[in-house]
């Protein structure tokens, strides 16, 4: 129901997976002294370090003492922080519901403005009273000319999951449709199944 | 991102990795806020801290030879391989395509799934209602479901039998689509 931010994440962790792994291959073969070999062998003229020589130069010091260096590393920092803190925040699930509807044809005539979780709640209200469902729970999306409706109705282990689908369909949907005069664009359903043996106001024997 | 423009996802998908999206964010974040302290200090203070010349004294002794630095660049493959991993391996479906006679629908286009937790708690229930067995666990993934019976019965394959028949007939019925292969083992207890 919730929606994660799976694609961002797989793009990060390829792209920084993808500069760790070839600093980490370049570092290695010039730790182990192949580099020089393999360059030599292509042909390449570049001069690389050798084993024997000191990973930092004498100037380094003198490099980060100038306030220039001092800036761009200040930037760097915020730059760095901004990225972890948004790509963090990003982690979090978001149920990503419509804004309200705006239920008019012309402003001019007045504004009708619904919210999406009055729709739901009467959507969740309806498919609880199906029987076999423990629960449910609905998010409206998209627009007000094309909805996306998205249910999760928890049953029991002995529900006819079949018919329930076919009346969540030909019931719950239609009767959201009928108060929003629109079809649905989309329609998901998932369904969580639970060992429990009762709801609110039935017992299952 | 997590969308923001009140647009449907599908249901059925694959991990999100956020366990080590988290992990190398709160890493990226640190760092990053590390940078800007030093840099404060280094602005207020007209030098770098103090730690940081013992840092820079202890780096000027390294060669590229040294083991130290073999070991940190074997060290930065290997985190390179494990996010690269992390970010290639699609990872099990969390749910299940349910098979759904469309006629009735108000929708342009629909989805219906069970979750794979879901489908093992429903093979798991109709398993335990077939006599002999005493109790049953069920691991689901996206085309194979395994049941490991525990019964008293010396019967097993008889056993076997009777459970992957019943928790077929039962998934039959809900209409997950593939049809996941059932493989159910008996566990005989000792009385």
């Amino acid at each position: 129901m919730r929606q994660r931010s799976g694609l961002l994440n797989r793009a990060w962790l390829a792209v920084i997976g993808l500069v760790v792994l070839l600093a980490g291959i370049v570092a290695a073969l010039i730790a182990l002294g192949l580099l020089a070999r393999i360059m030599t062998a292509i042909g390449i003229g570049l001069a690389v370090p050798v084993t024997s020589s000191k990973v930092l130069g004498s100037g380094v010091g003198a490099f980060f003492d100038q306030p220039v260096v001092v800036v761009a590393v200040g930037l760097l920092g915020v730059i760095l922080g901004v990225i972890g803190l948004a790509w963090l925040m990003a982690q979090i699930p978001r149920t990503n519901a419509a804004k309200p509807f705006r239920l008019q044809d012309d402003a001019a005539r007045g504004l009708t403005i619904c919210r999406a979780d009055v729709l739901t709640d009467a959507v969740e209200a309806d498919a609880e009273r199906l029987l076999g469902v423990a629960d449910a729970s609905a998010v409206l999306r998209g627009t007000a000319r094309q909805p996306e409706l998205t249910l999760k109705v928890t049953v029991n282990d002995r529900t006819d999951i079949q018919r329930l689908l076919h009346s969540l369909q030909a019931e719950t949907a239609a009767r959201l449709v009928s108060a929003m005069e629109t079809p649905l664009k989309h329609l998901a359903v998932q369904v969580d199944v639970t060992t429990s043996r009762h709801t609110a106001d039935r017992i299952t024997i | 991102m997590s969308r923001t423009d009140a647009r449907s996802n599908k249901l059925r998908r694959r991990p999100a990795r956020t366990t080590p999206a988290s992990i190398v964010s709160v890493v990226v974040l640190a760092v990053g806020v590390g940078l800007v302290w030093l840099t404060v200090l280094r602005l207020l203070n007209g030098r770098w801290p103090r730690f940081l010349g013992a840092v820079h004294e202890w780096l000027a002794t390294l060669t590229w030879g040294s083991t130290i630095t073999v070991a940190i660049s074997l060290a930065a493959v290997a985190v390179g391989l494990i996010l690269l991993f992390c970010a290639w391996k699609p990872g099990q479906p969390n749910a299940i395509v349910l098979h759904v006679d469309r006629s009735g629908t108000t929708a342009e286009s629909i989805e219906f799934v069970m979750t794979r937790r879901s489908v093992a708690r429903l093979a798991a229930g109709r398993a335990d209602l077939v006599d002999g067995v005493d109790s049953v666990s069920a691991t689901v993934r996206s085309r194979r479901i395994t049941l490991s019976v525990k019964s008293q019965s010396e019967q097993r394959s008889q056993l076997a039998d009777m459970v992957t028949d019943r928790v077929r007939e039962a998934l039959q019925g809900v209409g997950l689509q593939p049809m996941p292969k059932i493989t159910t083992t008996v566990h005989t207890q000792q009385l």
